[in-house]
C-alpha cells in the first residue's frame, strides 16, 4: 500500500469540489447542444421548431456546445484536478490559498461575463472566434478572464512547489505534482498566443478602439494556441493512466522514467507545431507548414511511449491478478469498476483518434480532411472522449472521495460509460466517412444545398449517435448528482489510488527533474518554429478588416 | 521483435510485456491501413500544381 | 541517497517499439514529401495580398471570372462573400486546368472543390490559389468550409466541365 496518506482539509476539498461542480454544470448545459447539431444533420431539426424560443440560431448552439464543452468543462476540471494533485502529491497545502482562489474567481466571473452575451446570440463565432467575425467585447473579456484565472491557479502551484523543494532539495518530485506541474507551464506557454490576439487585437478592436485587423496574423496568433489546447486536456487525462490506472486495475506503474520524459516531450513539442492547422492558409509558406508537419510528427512520438507504457503497467495489473497467457489479463482487469471502465473505453477510442491526428498532422493529406466533418469526427474521440470519459472516471473515484458518500448506482455508471463508447463509436465513425465525402464541419447540413445522395445514411448514423450520447450524458449527470446528494454515508475516507512505480522512482536520472534546461529547449525550439514567421507576418501586417457583427441573423 | 526470454541483470520481478507488445503491433498495422487509405484517397484526388 | 545507478530502464519490448514507431513516422514522412514535391499536390503558399475593402481597385478582381490564358488552361477570379462566390459558376471543356485565385470581401470562407484537393482556407487581405485538371465532364460543386454567419450553410458554387 502507498503511505501516501495525506489528509486533505474540508476547506481544501471543498475549494477543489467547487471546480468540479461548475465542469459538470458546464458539460451539463453544452452536452444539450452537441446532440441537437447532430440530430439536425440527420434531418430532425429543433433548430427551427422547439429551441428557437431560446436560442436564435444553429450556430449559438455551437458556440455553446463549443465554448461550454472545450473551453468550460475543460479547464474548470483540470485546475480541480490539478490542485489536488499538487496537494496531495507533495503532502503539504497550498503556499497561498487566497492566490488560488483569487484564480478561482476570476474564473467564474470571466465564466458569466461571456455567458450573456453568447446567450444573447451576440458571440455566435464559436469557440475559435475568427475575426473579422466580431463578438460582443464581453465575450473577449470573458475569455481572457478565464485564461488569466488559470494562469493565477497556476502561480499558487509554482510557488508551493518552491517552497516544497526548499525543503526536500534532492527528492525527485512526485510523480503526479510533477505532471501537474508541467501541465500547467505548458499551458502558461501555449496561451500567449490567444492572449497576444485578445489583448492586442480582440478587445480593443470590438471595443472600437481599432478600425481593422489582420486576420491571417490573428490566426497565426490562435493556432500557437490552438494546438497546445488540446494537450492542456490530454495531459490530466495522461495524468490519470500514468499515475492513477495502474493502481486502480491492480498494478503499477511500468515506468515511471518514460512517464517522466514523455511529459518534458510535450512541454518541449506542443506548442511550435501551430501551422499544421493552417496548411491551406494563403498566408503562411509551405516550407513553414513542412517544417511544422516534421515538429509534429515528433510530438507524436511521446504519445507512442505514453501507448506502450499505459497498456504494459495493464498488462501487469492484469497478470497480478491472476491473468496468464498472451492476451488474459485483459479478461482480468476490473471491467465492472466504473472508473476504469470509462478509462479503458476511453484509452480504446483514443488509440483511433490518435491515429486521425496523424492523419490531420501529414501535411498535404489536409487538403482531404480541412474543415471537413473529419475533423469533429476526430476530436470527439480524442477530447470528447479520451479526455471527456477518462474525466468522467476520475469523477467516479473523486466524488466519493471528496463527499465521504459512496457513488450513487455503480450499474447506472456503468451503462453510461457503454452508452457512450457506443454512441461515440456511431457519432465519429459516421462523420469521418461523409467528412471524407466532402461534408465540411460547423454547417447545419439540413440548410444546404449541396447534399448528395451518398451523404444521406451517413448523417443518419450521425444522429443516432447523437441520441445516444444524449442519454450517456445525463446519466452521468444523474449519477453525479445522486452521489452528492445521497444519504449514506462511507465509513472511512476512501484513498486516491495514486499508483506506485514499478521501479523506484528515485532511480530516475535526475536531468527529469531539473527544470532550467527543458525549458530553454522549448525557448529555443518556439523562436526556431514561430520567430522568422512571426516577424514577418506582425511586420508586414495589414489591419484592413473592419468588424462584422450583423450577420448572426435575429 | 525478440521473443526470446533474454537475461535480465536488474532485479526484474516483472518479465517482458508480451500482451503489451501484441496489441501495440496491431496498433501499428492499424495506423498503417487507416493512414494508407486517406493517403490514397488523397491521391486519387488529383495534383494542385501544374509546372 | 541510494547509490543505486541512475537509468531510464527502458525494457527491450519498449525501446523496440519506439524504434519500429519512428521508422514508421519517417515513412508516412516521406510518402507526404514526395507526393508533394514530385507527384505535385501542394498545399496554397503566399500568393498576393489586397485591400478587401477596395477590391475593385485590384486588377485582378476589379471583374471576377474565369479567363483563358491558354488553349485549355484558364485562371478563374473568384470573391467569396458573405454568403456568395462570384462568379458561382464557370464552364470550362473537359481536359483543361484551372488556376484559382479566391479571396474574400469579408469574413473568412472556405473554398473546397468537391472531390478534387482544391480546399483552402480564404482569408480577407490574401489571396488563395491552388489549380485542379478537369479530365472527366460533369459537375463539381465548389461549397464554402468556413463558418461565415447564419446563411453559411446555402454559400456554394459550381464548375461544369463540358465534353
Amino acid at each position: 500500500m502507498s503511505a501516501n496518506t495525506y489528509q486533505l482539509t474540508a476547506k481544501e476539498k471543498r475549494f477543489i469540489g467547487w471546480h468540479f461542480i461548475f465542469a459538470v454544470a458546464a458539460l451539463a448545459i453544452g452536452s444539450l447542444f452537441g446532440p441537437f447539431q447532430a440530430m439536425e444533420h440527420a434531418g430532425w431539426n429543433f433548430y427551427d421548431k422547439f429551441l428557437n424560443h431560446f436560442f436564435h440560431s444553429y450556430y449559438e448552439g455551437l458556440t455553446l456546445h463549443g465554448v461550454l464543452n472545450a473551453l468550460i468543462w475543460t479547464t474548470f476540471f483540470i485546475t480541480g484536478f490539478l490542485t489536488f494533485t499538487m496537494i496531495y502529491g507533495l503532502k503539504r497545502p497550498l503556499r497561498y490559498p487566497k492566490l488560488n482562489a483569487l484564480g478561482w474567481w476570476m474564473m467564474v466571473v470571466g465564466l458569466v461575463t461571456a455567458a450573456v452575451p453568447i446567450l444573447r446570440n451576440q458571440a455566435s463565432v464559436l469557440y475559435t472566434f475568427y475575426p473579422p467575425m466580431k463578438a460582443h467585447p464581453a465575450f473577449y473579456i470573458g475569455v481572457t478572464l478565464v485564461v488569466v484565472g488559470s494562469w493565477i491557479e497556476g502561480y499558487g502551484f509554482y510557488l508551493t512547489y518552491y517552497q516544497w523543494r526548499k525543503e526536500n532539495p534532492n527528492t525527485r518530485t512526485p510523480l503526479i505534482s510533477f505532471m501537474a506541474l508541467i501541465t500547467m507551464v505548458m499551458w502558461q506557454i501555449a496561451t500567449l498566443g490567444a492572449a497576444a490576439e485578445l489583448l492586442v487585437d480582440l478587445i480593443p478592436w470590438s471595443l472600437g478602439l481599432r478600425a481593422g485587423l489582420d486576420p491571417q496574423l490573428d490566426r497565426t496568433y490562435f493556432w500557437w494556441t490552438g494546438h497546445p489546447l488540446v494537450y492542456f486536456w490530454l495531459l490530466p487525462a495522461y495524468m490519470s493512466w500514468y499515475a492513477f490506472l495502474p493502481r486502480q486495475a491492480g498494478g503499477k506503474l511500468f515506468s515511471d522514467s518514460l512517464a517522466r520524459f514523455s511529459f518534458w516531450l510535450f512541454l518541449l513539442l506542443s506548442v511550435p507545431v501551430g501551422f499544421h492547422h493552417q496548411y491551406v492558409d494563403p498566408g503562411v509558406p509551405e516550407g513553414w507548414k513542412m517544417v511544422h508537419s516534421l515538429l509534429t510528427y515528433s510530438v507524436f512520438f511521446p504519445s507512442m511511449i505514453t501507448a506502450f507504457t499505459v497498456v504494459a503497467s495493464l498488462e501487469n495489473a492484469g497478470r497480478n491478478r491472476g491473468g496468464k497467457g498472451l492476451l488474459g489479463w485483459l479478461a482480468k482487469l476490473p471491467w465492472n469498476d466504473p472508473s476504469v471502465l470509462a478509462q479503458l473505453l476511453a484509452g480504446i477510442l483514443f488509440f483511433f483518434g490518435g491515429i486521425g491526428g496523424l492523419v490531420n498532422a501529414s501535411y498535404n493529406i489536409n487538403l482531404v480532411t480541412h474543415n471537413t466533418a473529419w475533423v469533429p469526427g476526430h476530436f470527439h474521440l480524442t477530447v470528447g472522449t479520451g479526455v471527456t470519459l477518462t474525466f468522467m472516471g476520475i469523477l467516479y473515484w473523486m466524488v466519493p472521495y471528496l463527499t465521504k458518500r459512496p457513488l450513487w448506482c455503480k450499474k447506472c455508471a456503468v451503462v453510461q460509460v457503454w452508452l457512450w463508447f457506443i454512441g461515440m463509436i456511431i457519432f465519429s465513425n459516421a462523420m469521418h466517412v461523409v467528412g471524407l465525402l466532402g461534408a465540411p464541419r460547423r454547417t447545419p447540413l439540413g440548410a444546404a444545398p449541396y447534399i448528395p445522395e451518398e451523404w444521406a445514411g451517413h448523417l443518419l448514423r450521425v444522429g443516432i449517435g447523437g441520441v445516444i450520447l444524449l442519454f450517456a450524458v445525463y446519466l452521468f449527470v444523474a449519477v453525479m448528482i445522486g452521489s452528492v446528494l445521497t444519504k449514506k454515508k462511507l465509513s472511512e475516507e476512501p484513498e486516491p489510488p495514486v499508483a506506485d512505480s514499478l521501479l523506484d522512482p528515485q532511480t530516475t536520472p535526475r536531468w527529469l527533474d531539473r527544470w532550467v534546461p527543458w525549458l530553454v529547449g522549448a525557448a529555443i525550439l518556439l523562436i526556431i518554429a514561430y520567430g522568422p514567421q512571426l516577424v514577418y507576418q506582425i511586420s508586414t501586417a495589414q489591419f484592413t478588416s473592419p468588424p462584422f457583427d450583423q450577420i448572426f441573423g435575429g | 521483435m525478440s521473443n526470446e526470454q533474454r537475461p535480465e541483470n536488474e532485479n526484474e520481478q516483472f518479465e517482458h510485456p508480451k500482451g503489451t507488445a501484441i496489441i501495440m503491433a496491431i496498433f501499428l498495422l492499424l495506423i498503417i491501413i487507416l493512414w494508407g487509405s486517406v493517403y490514397l484517397i488523397m491521391l486519387s484526388r488529383g495534383v494542385t500544381f501544374y509546372g | 541517497m541510494a547509490n543505486q545507478r541512475e537509468s531510464m530502464h527502458i525494457d527491450p519490448y519498449e525501446r523496440t517499439w519506439i524504434l519500429v514507431s519512428i521508422l514508421m513516422l519517417i515513412v508516412f514522412f516521406g510518402a507526404i514529401t514526395v507526393a508533394g514535391l514530385s507527384f505535385g499536390v501542394r498545399v496554397p503558399d503566399p500568393v498576393a495580398r489586397v485591400n478587401p475593402n477596395k477590391l475593385e481597385e485590384s486588377i485582378t478582381f476589379a471583374e471576377p471570372g474565369l479567363k483563358e490564358v491558354a488553349p485549355k488552361r484558364y485562371e478563374a477570379y473568384i470573391v467569396a462573400q458573405t454568403w456568395t462566390f462570384n462568379p458561382a459558376e464557370i464552364t470550362v471543356p473537359a481536359g483543361s486546368i484551372v488556376k484559382f485565385y479566391v479571396t474574400s470581401r469579408d469574413v473568412q470562407h472556405g473554398f473546397k472543390l468537391q472531390n478534387t484537393n482544391v480546399n483552402m482556407q480564404i482569408v480577407p487581405g490574401q489571396v488563395s490559389s491552388l489549380m485542379v485538371k478537369f479530365d472527366e465532364p460533369g459537375e463539381y460543386d465548389f461549397i464554402c468550409t468556413e463558418y461565415c454567419g447564419i446563411a453559411h450553410a446555402t454559400m456554394y458554387g459550381k464548375v461544369i466541365v463540358t465534353p
